[in-house]
This record gives C-alpha cells, sequence and structure tokens, in this order.
C-alpha cells in the first residue's frame, strides 16, 4: 500500500505491560528538591536510555517568544560553565553514545543511550546542564539561523505540515495552549534575545519541574545515587506552577483555505475533545481513543480500498495531552474526487457507526486483540518505553495509567464508541484547512 | 519502517557476541535466526532480490509486483487477508527497494497466534493471485505518489541524483515508475515477475524471536516449500564510474536549496571498506562530523547536514547532503567542497581518528539492542553474502585503522573532478 500521507498520522502508539511483564520492573522516587525518577529494568541488552523531561513546551509560550523552548533545546547543546560549545556531544560520542532532544506541546526532553557502564557519566553531564548553562550571543545568533532552516525544511517547504501548522492556528485562541506552532512563527524566531532565554531557562529547568527516566540493564539503585549526587544540590523553584496554568482555547466553525504551488490537494478536519488529562471522566478519554483506531481502519477500507475515493487518510487523537486537544480527519483526496463528496461519505460513515454501531463489533475486537499485541511489540524499544513514562510523567499522569491502558481499552464497547462520536463530532461546528495546489510550474 | 532506510546507509553498526544460527533449507533459501528472549514476539523478513534494479525496461514492475502481496491469494480475498492478521495482532507489510524486495511479519509467539500468522503469510507469499482491479487501484495510487514527491524538493533532488549517478545502470530509474511506464505494465507481468524472483533460491530468510530452532526450522521450510525452487538470477552490471563532473540545477519554488554532492562509491566487497566506513564517519555522520562543524556550527548554515555512502550489490554513490536558504547555496557549496577537498589532501588528527573509533566501538551494543535491529543486521548479511561473523569481527577491523589508511582508501576512491554537484530550488 503506497501511504504517502503516513508521516502525518497523529496516532499515539502506546506501551504497557502484559503476559508476564508486570509493573514491579518499575520503580519511582522523588529527591527533597522535587526531582522525580521513574527506572525501569530491561535486561535484554547492556544497554540503557537516560532521559530528563522538563515540564515546559510550546503550549506554555505566547508572542514573541512562540518557539523559545525548542530554541533553548538548541542552546543546551552550546557549552556551560564547565563545557566548551559542542562538548557535551563530543564526548557523550566518545563514550559510544547516541544523544539527541526533542521539544512538543507539552515537554522538552534530552536523551543518551548507551553502554550501561556510561550510567553516571550520562546522568552527570545531563544534571551540569540544568543549572549552569553559558548564554553566548554569539551562538544565539548562529542557532537562530539553524532553527530558521530547520522551521524552512519541516513546515516551510512542505504543504501538508503547512496545513497541520494552520489547523492549530485556527482551531485554538492565541492567548492560550496549541495555538503556535512548536518551533515558533518566524518573525519570533529572529527576535529572541538572550534574556528570554535566561529567563525561561531559570524558571523551567529547576528540579521540581523534570522528571528523570532510565530504562534498561542497569542497577535502579545506581540511578538514584547518581541522581541524588549530581541534581541533589539544586534548589526548587517554589513558584513553577504559578506559572504554568495557560489551557488551550478552543475555537469553532473556523476554516482557513491555502492556496499555494503544490501538486496534490489536502484537507483536514478538527473536532474539539478533552485528553485523558482534562477529561471528566476516564473513560471517555478512552473511548475516544478507540473511536479513533475503528475510524481509522474502517475509512480506510472503505475510502481508499473500496470506492478508492482518496489515495490516504488519517484519524488522529491525542490521548496524552496536557489540555483539550482535537480530534482530526485529514486526506488527500484521489485523482478528480472533490474534498465535498468525500466529506459527505466520511459523515455517512460516522453516521452508520453512531445509529448501527454492532456493525464495528468485529472491529472492535480485532482492534482490542491488535492494541494488545502492538503493546509488547513496542517494548522491543527502550526508548518507546521510556518515551511514553516520561511523557505521561510531565503531563501530570501516573505511571499506573500506562499500566492500565490495555486494560480500559478492553472495556470499551460498541455503544461507548458511537455515544463519544455523536457527542464529540459534531459536523456542524467543525473546523477545516483546505490546501487548493497551484501549479509549480 | 524505520529499519529499512538505514539498509542503503553506512550508519553505525555492529555487535559484540550475537549467536547468528543459519542455515539452507532444501529448497535452497538462505535462513539467518537469532533467538531472543524476553518478549513473546517474532519478527520475520523475506528478503528477495526482486527490487527495482529487475525491472528490466518496465520500470515501477517490482514494486507493483511487490505491493501486491497481501491483496489477494489462491484461497482469500484482500479484506480477509488483512482480518486473518489483525485477529491475531500481526503486523504484516511489504517494502521494495532497489536490490531487495522485502516481506515482513510481525507477531506474538503465543501458539494460537504465531500460526495463524505465519500460515497467513506463507501462504500470501507463495500462492498469490495478481487481479486487475487491485492492480489499478495500486497503479491510482502510484500516479498519486509520484505528484507527492513532485511537491517535496528532497525526492526531486534524490530522484535526479539517482538518474545522473546512475546513468544506464538498473539502479538509474524511479522504482515506482512513471505515467508512461506504468501504463505498461499488466498482471501477467506482475506474475511473471514473481515466478522468476519469488523462488527459494532467491530468498533470504531472516528471524528475530522468542521460538526454538525447531520451530525456526519449521517455519522457513514452510515457507520456502510454498516457493519454486527457481534459481538465483545473475548479478546487475557494475555501476560505471563518472567521466566527468556535472553541475545540475532544478529550479523549484522552496525557500531552501537542497545540495547534493557525490559521485560513484562502493559495494559491500569493496577493499576499503572499513576505512571509508570509518572516514566517512568522522567526515559527515552525525552531529559531531567535520561537515556538521563547518557548516551548521561555525555557519549556521544549514539543520542538517551529512555525508554517506549506499551500499548495495552493485556499488551505489558517495553522497555529501544539505538543505539551505537559496540565498546561501553558493556559500554552503563552497565550504563543502573545500571540506573535501581538505579531508582528501589531509589526514584527520589522531583525536578526530580516536573519537570517530571510539563512538563506533562504544555504541556497538546499542547496534543490537532490539530485535528489529538485529533483524535489519540479519537480512544485511544474508542477502548480501557477507560473513556470519560480520558483526563480532566488526570492532577489530575498525580499531587497527590509521589516519593514513583512510586517507588513501578516499583517494583512491574519490576524484574531486568528478563530482555530480545538483541543486533543488530558486536560483539567485
Amino acid at each position: 500500500m503506497v501511504k504517502f500521507i503516513a508521516y502525518i498520522a497523529l496516532f499515539i502508539h502506546h506501551l504497557a505491560f502484559s503476559e508476564g511483564l508486570s509493573s514491579s520492573n518499575v520503580s519511582t522516587a522523588v529527591l527533597d528538591n522535587g526531582l522525580k525518577i521513574i527506572i525501569k529494568t530491561d535486561r535484554r541488552a547492556p544497554v540503557f536510555i537516560s532521559q530528563l523531561w522538563y515540564k515546559v513546551g510550546a503550549s506554555d509560550e505566547s508572542q514573541p517568544v512562540t518557539g523559545i523552548s525548542h530554541m533553548l533545546e538548541h542552546m543546551m547543546f552550546k557549552g556551560s560553565l564547565v563545557y566548551k560549545s559542542g562538548e557535551f556531544s563530543r564526548i557523550i560520542a566518545r563514550n559510544g553514545g547516541d544523544e539527541n532532544a526533542f521539544t512538543s506541546k507539552d515537554y522538552t526532553a534530552y536523551y543518551q543511550k548507551m553502554h550501561q557502564s556510561k550510567l553516571e557519566l550520562a546522568i552527570k553531564m545531563e544534571a551540569d546542564r540544568m543549572r549552569h548553562l553559558s548564554f553566548s550571543d554569539a551562538e544565539l545568533i548562529k542557532e537562530k539561523q539553524v532553527v530558521i532552516e530547520e522551521r524552512m525544511l519541516r513546515v516551510e517547504d512542505n504543504p501538508n505540515a503547512k496545513v497541520y501548522e494552520n489547523v492549530r492556528l485556527i482551531s485554538f485562541d492565541s492567548k492560550g495552549a496549541y495555538h503556535a506552532p512548536i518551533i515558533g512563527f518566524q518573525a519570533d524566531i529572529e527576535n529572541y534575545h538572550l534574556s528570554d532565554l535566561r529567563h525561561w531557562y531559570e524558571t523551567y529547568y529547576v528540579p521540581n519541574n523534570a522528571t528523570l527516566v532510565v530504562v534498561g540493564d542497569i542497577n535502579p539503585k545506581r540511578v538514584i545515587e547518581y541522581a541524588t549526587r549530581y541534581f541533589g544540590e539544586y534548589k526548587a523553584n517554589p513558584n513553577i506552577d504559578e506559572n504554568k496554568n495557560r489551557p488551550s482555547i478552543a475555537l469553532n466553525k473556523q476554516s482557513r483555505t491555502l492556496k499555494f504551488k503544490a501538486e496534490l490537494p489536502f484537507y483536514a478536519i478538527s473536532f474539539h475533545v478533552p485528553s485523558l488529562v482534562t477529561t471528566d471522566s476516564e473513560d471517555k478519554a478512552y473511548q475516544l481513543e478507540m473511536l479513533a483506531y475503528i475510524l481509522d481502519n474502517g475509512l480506510s477500507k472503505a475510502l481508499i480500498r473500496n470506492q478508492q475515493i482518496v489515495s490516504g487518510i488519517s484519524v488522529g487523537y491525542r490521548l496524552y495531552d496536557k489540555f483539550d486537544t482535537l480530534f482530526t480527519i485529514s486526506f488527500v483526496p484521489a485523482q478528480g474526487i472533490s474534498n465535498q463528496s468525500i466529506l459527505r461519505m466520511i459523515k455517512t460513515q460516522v453516521k452508520a457507526l453512531i445509529e448501527k454501531p454492532h456493525l464495528i463489533e468485529a472491529e472492535l475486537r480485532r482492534t482490542k486483540v491488535q492494541l494488545e499485541a502492538d503493546f509488547i511489540f513496542e517494548q522491543d524499544q527502550i526508548s518507546t518505553q521510556s518515551y511514553y513514562l516520561g511523557m505521561l510523567s510531565s503531563v501530570g499522569l501516573e505511571v499506573d495509567q500506562l499500566l492500565n491502558y490495555v486494560d480500559r481499552m478492553n472495556q470499551v464497547s460498541t455503544q461507548d464508541v458511537a455515544n463519544v462520536a455523536k457527542q464529540y463530532l459534531d459536523f456542524d461546528t467543525l473546523n477545516y484547512v483546505e490546501l487548493i495546489p497551484q501549479c509549480v510550474k | 519502517m524505520k529499519f529499512l532506510t538505514i539498509l542503503f546507509l553506512l550508519t553505525t553498526q555492529a555487535q559484540a557476541k550475537l549467536n547468528i544460527m543459519h542455515w539452507t533449507t532444501p529448497e535452497g533459501a538462505k535462513v539467518l535466526f537469532v533467538q531472543t528472549q524476553g518478549l513473546p514476539m517474532l519478527d520475520i523478513a523475506l528478503n528477495f532480490d526482486a527490487a527495482s534494479s529487475r525491472d528490466g525496461a518496465k520500470f515501477g514492475l517490482a514494486t507493483l509486483t511487490n505491493s501486491l502481496l497481501g491483496t489477494a491469494s489462491k484461497y482469500h480475498s484482500q479484506e480477509q487477508i488483512i482480518e486473518l492478521f489483525e485477529s491475531v495482532g500481526a503486523q504484516f507489510s511489504t517494502h521494495s527497494l532497489k536490490d531487495m524486495a522485502i516481506v515482513s511479519l510481525r507477531t506474538l509467539t503465543r501458539q494460537d497466534n504465531l500460526q495463524v500468522a505465519l500460515d497467513t503469510l506463507t501462504e500470501v507469499v507463495t500462492q498469490p493471485v495478481f487481479k486487475k482491479k487491485y492492480l489499478n487501484r495500486e497503479k491510482k495510487q502510484t500516479l498519486r505518489s509520484i505528484k507527492a514527491i513532485k511537491q517535496s524538493p528532497a525526492s526531486i533532488a534524490s530522484l535526479a541524483f539517482d538518474k545522473a549517478v546512475f546513468a544506464g545502470h538498473p539502479y538509474g530509474h524511479t522504482k515506482i515508475g512513471t505515467k508512461t511506464s506504468l501504463a505498461n505494465i499488466s498482471t501477467l507481468d506482475l506474475a511473471q515477475h514473481y515466478h522468476t524472483y519469488y523462488v527459494s533460491k532467491n530468498l533470504t530468510i531472516a528471524f528475530v524471536g522468542n521460538i526454538s530452532k525447531t520451530k525456526a526450522k519449521q517455519i522457513a521450510r514452510q515457507i520456502s516449500h510454498g516457493l519454486n525452487s527457481g534459481k538465483k538470477p545473475q548479478s546487475n552490471p557494475l555501476v560505471t564510474g563518472l567521466k566527468k563532473s556535472q553541475n545540475i540545477h532544478i529550479e523549484f519554488p522552496s525557500k531552501q536549496t537542497h545540495l547534493l554532492i557525490g559521485q560513484t562509491g562502493i559495494n559491500r566487497a569493496h577493499p576499503d571498506y572499513y576505512s571509508l566506513y570509518l572516514g566517512n564517519h568522522i567526515l559527515g555522520g552525525g552531529l559531531t562530523s567535520i561537515l556538521s562543524d563547518n557548516i551548521r556550527e561555525q555557519k549556521g548554515l544549514a539543520y542538517s547536514v551529512m555525508s554517506y555512502f549506499t551500499k548495495m550489490k552493485s556499488n551505489g554513490f558517495f553522497l555529501v547532503k544539505l538543505q539551505t536558504k537559496n540565498d546561501q547555496a553558493n556559500q554552503a557549496q563552497k565550504i563543502s567542497i573545500k571540506t573535501l577537498k581538505r579531508f582528501l589532501n589531509h589526514p584527520v588528527s589522531s583525536q578526530q581518528l580516536q573519537d570517530g573509533k571510539d563512538n563506533i566501538i562504544g555504541s556497538f551494543a546499542l547496534e543490537t539492542a532490539s530485535n528489529a535491529s538485529i533483524l535489519t543486521y540479519l537480512s544485511i548479511i544474508g542477502f548480501y553474502d557477507l560473513p556470519f561473523d560480520y558483526l563480532s569481527r566488526f570492532t577489530d577491523k575498525i580499531k587497527n585503522i590509521s589516519a593514513k589508511d583512510i586517507q588513501m582508501a578516499f583517494n583512491r576512491l574519490i576524484d574531486m573532478d568528478k563530482f555530480i554537484i545538483l541543486s533543488v530550488g530558486q536560483a539567485q
């Protein structure tokens, strides 16, 4: 199957434990200064991944400093009082490490993947840059250019990414979270000052705003010992929580038509939904998650394989977002098919699901089997395991909620799926962005 | 399918003591198996030498044939096949490159799940039916993919580079074909391609997971028994080296120019393989490389800059690749060329040499830390006829290379006067 829009799939692949994989290999601790530690042993290979997660990301930002969490992520490789610019990466590389970082809406995270004998080095170096970063104007000027190049590569020269950026711009008010792109608006990137970055760093890069996650063939006692040794003396920032309540603000009935040079049309719609963090009933979040799987499968079957009216379709839901989030459906129409006729078919499918939920009985059963298997498959990578542990901790969820995932999904019935579809998929108030390609030549 | 992308690249690799079991089935399929414990799962990759370099004049034929596996078999329709895999939680996929046509399966090893998944895999690979309705649908999808490529400057650049560096060779054309070439492909062509190339003697089976060797033998036998024994196809010719340098610019309305500087490279049996591997790692492999330092760290000209060798059955290419704002393209090109010249004219420093070795050797354990990455290595070792102790000897080979070895290897291979310099973007 040719799946050229696979990369925009917003699906979250989960990780959990089952079939003899008990939760006993996960341990947690909190240092006096508030640093959370989550450790999971996995003894299949003599390696570990160490990730430090900060609870700060694009959802904490507003103009004129959108993208500043991401910019700070770049600056974290530019030297501290102890290490010169670039030396962090060189030392980790020299020690056989694979390292990098990533920024998202609700968090910023740094990682090192190394041989088990290098555990202390990884924790020591990550601890150093939590508090001792040196900020150089010369480095900032160059790195801003690098980030602008990154924005062009990821967004400006990528038609579908532009559509997604616009979905968030129109679906969320700029006074709240999730409106601005993670990488920031270009005008903001061009104008960051060193003092903005320093302020962001000093406010958020503190132990009580971070979680250290280590997964691999390591001794949990050593992790806590090294974390205490290297992070233990840092002071908590008592004001941190006051800085951080900026929920997303939903906008409805918004739309935007983009016209620029491209070859393929693209269409994305969004509905406002709660996440597992914000929902008044957890069941509903799992039901929405199931709805996303069922619709993704059902629409692929009906519209790609049977009717052949779209060449790619993807349904997305972000179960673990910190604030109210989006349920999205996006598609590339097949040659000569109008967006409106596809939308009508999507509506028909959703209506059928709401009115005759028994029709998805078999599909639901298979999806549950698939999800259970996927949990086991995802344990193959220590980075996937640590990713989910760190992400849940960063949005304020407990490790248990990861472990219960399969059970909670197994409780969802066909009627539940129909109910959330009816409640949340309101085609009269949805937002949409359409790309109408203008000829390239 | 992240792991597939690295099959072509000289990325960091290898591990210490993997117990690779290997044998040949009575029908002639080569099998490599690693037993892993800890997770109740199994990964299988069936690698046929049946990809786009076997297209002949019908560009796109191999990719279409591979992607139609799983659409219909003698006993089941596509929807039934999908449901069979889904009902046991198995993941089935197909992927086609230039040399390798791959069919893969990831499944639980619980007996009832395993059996259904394996039986379905065996059926779709050994008893496919190529139906016109699925072929037509797949062709329509491919035409959309061709359009998707046309709006991506990175894809345009990559295909144009292939065309230039592999001119006249079966590696030169787009694996998904063109509008014209697709129009001339029939289900009969697919069946013929299948019967010629999807045969046991042209198959490498790689397995990783929590099953016994007895079970692995039984599975390999089941799959290869269902195929014709056939014969191994003749090797593709070597890629002819470039006669002269070429400057190619493709005008495209993007904000960045994608710059590719490269030439004919090596295959996996090349005598300088390890020196080139280590040398490239120092030159353009990762965030701490010379190119990254010169282009990104010192000048802020690019987010991503790298160099690599593609390694296939025939010789692949060597390439420096970056993207930069249109008005910086000339500057980035000059720095890249200067960096390459310097790399050829001067040996790397002892610190650079040591850092490169330490990174490759120190990260060895990471390369085989998951079933997925072990599977990739087994596929490479089997498909490219590498020695079975390739991984265990890897660090020893790297350890003994000198700065002089690297410099001489690069000078023997790379000719500064025969580069293709290709840009896609808005000329200034």
